[in-house]
């Protein structure tokens, strides 16, 4: 049996893939076809239910998408160490994004996932890409190389 | 859990049979399981998609919120104190 692929998303990538049906709408659904194991961190849980209750979208999808068995969430708090808080700090312009970053980098050294997703620019810069090994991208990106 | 008894084909049965060859699964149930827990997810997936719809609920109401929310969750962050650069 051919072991899956483990990757990261963001808080964005979760909340336009479960309610649009853009390109993260693909991710999920390779999810959904268990197609690639998912890891996020506990902190884009709690935002991404926090923002769904304030936003008044159906709570239920995102509740079922974290059952799923091959959606896990760490919760293993050794994401959160200054170092790699320093480094967002350095090179990741918008603070909410601090902590995304340091779960990214964290997953990835930790080989706990092979490319982390995002929809967000600030987490696309050249900057972050070259200190995450190339291994961050955008959805759109994702996709293009599952199909080559 | 509920015992229940299903009819199916024998195509469908020998489908049950490949995936449970797989190694995936360890039961016919387990398969089961998963494929109505998939339907189920995709039944209130495509839900949720048509209410956003018809609330018109934008990518910008989502980052508006996203910001409001990471704000209250950074606050008990000891790292977030010294920031170069704010928004």
């Amino acid at each position: 049996m051919l072991s899956l692929q483990s990757i990261g998303v963001d808080t964005n990538i979760l909340f336009s893939g479960l309610y649009y049906q853009g390109k993260p709408y693909k991710i999920v659904q390779e999810v959904v076809r268990n197609q690639v194991n998912v890891c996020i961190s506990e902190y884009i849980r709690s935002e991404i239910i926090r923002v769904i209750a304030r936003v008044n979208v159906p709570e239920i999808t995102v509740r079922e998408f974290f059952e799923m068995p091959n959606v896990r969430v760490i919760s293993d708090l050794n994401y959160e160490i200054e170092k790699l808080y320093q480094e967002a700090e350095e090179i990741v312009r918008d603070q909410k994004d601090w902590p995304v970053y340091a779960f990214a980098k964290f997953a990835l050294e930790n080989k706990l996932i092979e490319k982390f997703i995002t929809g967000d620019f600030d987490l696309l810069t050249p900057e972050v890409r070259n200190a995450l090994d190339n291994r961050i991208c955008s959805a759109m990106e994702f996709l293009e190389t599952k199909k080559a | 859990m509920v015992n229940i008894s299903i009819d199916l084909t024998e195509k469908q049965l020998e489908f049950l049979r490949e995936m449970y060859s797989t190694g995936q699964y360890r039961s016919r149930s387990e398969i089961i399981r998963d494929f109505i827990r998939r339907i189920q997810f995709e039944w209130n997936w495509s839900q949720a998609i048509k209410e956003v719809e018809a609330k018109g609920i934008t990518m910008d109401d989502f980052e508006k919120a996203r910001n409001e929310v990471s704000a209250e969750l950074l606050k008990g962050f000891k790292y977030v104190k010294s920031a170069k650069h704010r928004r």
